[in-house]
């Protein structure tokens, strides 16, 4: 019964990381960007969060939308001002480059916020629920919830709309996709900032359940990889299987082994993957 | 004549694909042997196969006598089989002479007789006045002679050119094969080439190998292949095959 | 082919730093020159493998906590002579050279990148939890290298001959052939292997005195600051600082490192006494500073002006 309990909490933290490597996917999917700086900016996503609750009283499984869309116009800012530099350089400098970007982000983070944890008490997130002898967090619940919906948004938006085959055109072959139209540039700037948004508002939807400081989103960068190599390079529906998968595989682990060796889960997986089935296990090619 | 290189019964599958099929070949000492065929008919694979950057996954390829099926790409060239590049690839933030030294290294361990040789080998590709310019800021022409260059820098005894022609207007074609006609000046016995110009291939090539989707459908003289009923079928359509080709 | 910088300009510069006890009394000043010289060689030693190789990896740090924890631990548990614990160090970061490059050299690009940083962050966390071997999280102090007094003069003269040492070493792989190799595998693997480099064997060959450099200059940094613990010693951070210090000075040079760390290791200095807490953003913009206008690092200024061909452009040109 521990077992599904584990199983269940990690799919509900999976959501979330489902969302937040979906984002990575896209980026890297479409730009061949190696984005270091993906868990500043989910960092940004907390801090937003934070804000808006305790200034503003915006409830973070609300406001979330809002948080979306200013993430997504610093990110296109971002693009514009310094990202689209480096693009078709070779990834050295696109690391360091977004390297450079995250070290900024926390360090005005820390300057801005102070370094310390942050915490906000939202009651509905506190609530426990139960079914039958399993016990979940309210605030999981939701954040898996709302992650989900974004997730399948996503999906759909890259399959049914314009700019979603545009997006996944030039995700196919960036050298042709000019040739029918598609303003490359354009599709990267978007791109980038659905996939920070994604990141952001990942972050967002943390708050509520854990904690923030300025230093929180590293992991999850690192995670972000793991789990889009997990489901096969740029593949967004393997990211999102992937980012379920790690859930449980981090639960399972926290719960046979010890909390603090689920981090070393990621890195195992990581290499394991990179090293014996390197196209994910989704993935195709 | 020592056969320089044998190419036995070779097969290699890319998942669906079998991009090479039995295919078996020589090339002897002092041939120049030119592999042509229709668009993916799977010429440069060959190479890939040869120089080891591709595994076989049935055959023998043996250089000089010596097995080398399944070798590495370095081993290929230590043993002394140069090759070019289809797309150019040049080290573009060293100096051409310096793009010339990591071949000629092999043989020269010297940093100054490596940097000697290279003068040497660049004077016999003309290139000499270039050689301390960036191999990135090169027109691609003299990229492609530079390519040449350093397969011949490495001490090769047989070159693999890999249409080295093509993107070359016609006085630069003629060029380069008036260079691959002295290249015994180095050492070079034995060429190999994948070409897709017909008029070069005729006018260099000691015999050569017709390839189709992976299969080798012709071999012999130029002259008598480019007659063969197989082989203007492979090119034009079995429509153009009865009542003589061009 | 850049020259070597002519005798007289180098050996004034050695002779003059080390000479800095006997003229600058001060404390504060000598101990910030000495964290120049260990960033110097710590980027130095990143140079083998990010700069001349190309492949950046972003887990040095990895070698550098081995350096300084095996210095700390020989001696708290065996009893022996720091200094033996130091040799150790660097034997033990060649072993875990040979088994982190063996992994992680199978990858290229960013995917080699990221498994070093999970390669080093293996490490971390495992040095963090195990409480009983190496004090865990908490860390513990380290052993001095020198006996008073004078402990800053000493540690200086402790730290020279290795940044000596890391410069003549850095200088004969920049004129050889083994770094011609190293340059043709970054430049382009697969045109590497056509001209019969082997890049596998090189890339360890390289990545072993990098490793084993770094565990010195980890060993003599937490001697110098009597700490190790997984938020000093075994931080991305310190891995990011590598990189970026020799890519800030000039990847792929000879006295690049040594530029970059002083160009970072002051600069942060100044923001420090001026804006508490800014050290994150300064390395931030200056990474990006780098990326967009100086590829080439602080010394392509010189080199265009003292008209020294350049060495190497970007880091890796363009695809």
């Amino acid at each position: 019964m521990q077992w599904l309990q584990a199983f269940l909490n990690g799919l509900l933290v999976g959501g979330v990381y489902a969302l937040i490597a979906s984002g990575m996917a896209l980026i890297f999917g479409v730009m061949r960007l190696v984005n270091f700086a993906h868990g500043a900016f989910l960092m940004l996503g907390t801090y937003l969060s934070f804000y808006g609750w305790t200034l503003l009283g915006l409830n973070p499984y609300l406001a979330f939308p809002l948080w979306g869309a200013v993430l997504f116009a610093v990110a296109v800012g971002t693009y514009w001002l310094l990202v689209r530099r480096v693009m078709g350089a070779n990834d050295f400098l696109q690391i360091l480059l977004t390297e450079g970007i995250s070290l900024a982000l926390i360090g005005l983070a820390q300057l801005v916020f102070g370094a310390d944890y942050r915490q906000i008490n939202l009651p509905i997130a506190n609530r426990i629920t139960s079914l039958g002898p399993l016990h979940f967090s309210v605030g999981y619940i939701l954040s898996f919830a709302v992650s989900l919906a974004l997730v399948i948004a996503l999906q759909q938006f890259l399959s049914r709309t314009e700019m979603g085959r545009a997006i996944r055109a030039v995700a196919q072959n960036r050298t042709v996709a000019p040739l029918m139209g598609i303003r490359v540039e354009r599709v990267s700037a978007i791109t980038f900032g659905l996939g920070i948004a994604c990141a952001g508002v990942a972050g967002a939807l943390l708050l509520p359940v854990f904690w923030t400081n300025p230093t929180v989103g590293g992991p999850y960068t690192l995670k972000s990889f793991v789990i889009v190599v997990l489901g096969g390079m740029g593949s967004v529906q393997g990211a999102a299987l992937g980012g379920l998968l790690l859930g449980v595989a981090e639960q399972f682990t926290a719960y046979t082994w010890a909390d603090r060796y689920a981090e070393v889960v990621n890195f195992v997986i990581f290499l394991a993957v990179l090293l014996f089935r390197p196209q994910g296990l989704f993935g195709g090619k | 004549m020592a056969r320089i290189l044998e190419f036995e019964k070779v097969s290699k599958r890319f998942g669906g694909l079998l991009a090479t099929n039995d295919v078996s070949f020589h090339v002897d000492e002092g041939e120049i042997v030119f592999l042509i065929g229709p668009n993916g008919a799977g010429k440069t694979t060959v190479f890939n196969l040869i120089t080891g950057y591709v595994k076989p996954d049935a055959g023998t390829i043996r250089f000089a006598g010596q097995d080398i099926t399944g070798g590495e790409p370095f081993t290929a060239t230590r043993l002394g089989i140069g090759r070019t590049f289809q797309v150019v690839q040049p080290l573009p933030a060293l100096t051409v002479r310096e793009n010339v030294m990591l071949g000629t290294f092999l043989q020269h361990p010297r940093k100054a007789d490596a940097a000697e040789r290279a003068d040497q080998v660049l004077e016999f590709m003309n290139l000499r006045s270039r050689a301390d310019q960036l191999a990135a800021g090169l027109p691609l022409a003299q990229r492609k002679l530079l390519e040449v260059a350093r397969a011949i820098g490495t001490g090769a005894k047989l070159l693999l050119l890999d249409e080295v022609m093509a993107g070359l207007n016609p006085r630069e074609g003629e060029e380069v094969v008036g260079l691959i006609r002295r290249l015994h000046e180095f050492g070079i016995t034995s060429v190999g080439g994948v070409e897709h110009i017909m008029r070069i291939v005729m006018s260099l090539a000691s015999r050569v190998v017709v390839l189709d989707q992976g299969r080798k459908i012709a071999e012999g003289p130029p002259r008598e292949v480019v007659h063969d009923p197989k082989v203007v079928e492979a090119y034009l359509g079995s429509k153009f095959v009865a009542g003589g080709a061009r | 082919m850049r020259r070597l910088p002519s005798w007289w300009p180098t050996v004034l510069f050695f002779a003059a730093v080390t000479s800095m006890p006997l003229w600058m009394h001060d404390g504060y000043v000598l101990q910030l020159v000495f964290r120049v010289i260990v960033f110097a060689v710590l980027g130095i030693a990143w140079n083998f493998v990010g700069g001349y190789a190309g492949q950046l990896s972003l887990g040095h740090v990895a070698y550098f906590g081995i350096g300084a924890y095996a210095m700390t631990l020989s001696t708290e548990r065996i009893g022996w002579s720091p200094w033996f614990g130091v040799v150790l160090g660097a034997v033990l970061a060649a072993v875990m050279a040979l088994l982190i490059g063996g992994v992680t050299f199978r990858l290229r690009g960013p995917y080699f990148t990221l498994s070093t940083i999970a390669a080093a962050e293996i490490i971390r966390v495992l040095v963090q939890n195990q409480d009983e071997l190496t004090h865990g999280a908490v860390g513990t102090n380290a052993p001095l290298l020198f006996q008073a007094p004078d402990l800053d003069a000493k540690f200086f003269y402790g730290a020279m001959p290795l940044l000596g040492g890391a410069f003549a070493l850095a200088s004969w792989i920049h004129g050889s052939r083994f770094g011609y190799r190293l340059r043709a595998i970054r430049e382009n693997e697969n045109t590497a292997m056509a001209v019969g480099v082997n890049p596998a064997v090189d890339k360890l060959l390289a990545l072993l005195p990098s490793a084993m450099v770094t565990a010195l200059a980890g060993s003599i940094y937490a001697s110098y600051f009597s700490f190790v613990g997984p938020d000093t010693v075994l931080t991305l951070e310190i891995s990011v600082q590598a990189a970026l210090i020799a890519m800030l000075g000039g990847a792929a040079t000879v006295w690049g490192p040594i530029l970059g760390s002083i160009v970072l290791t002051l600069t942060a200095e100044i923001f420090k006494t001026y804006f508490e807490h800014t050290h994150l953003v300064v390395y931030g913009l200056l990474l990006i500073v780098v990326v967009i206008f100086l590829p080439g690092g602080v010394i392509s200024l010189f080199q265009r002006r003292w008209k020294f061909r350049r060495e190497a452009g970007p880091i890796g040109a363009q695809q």
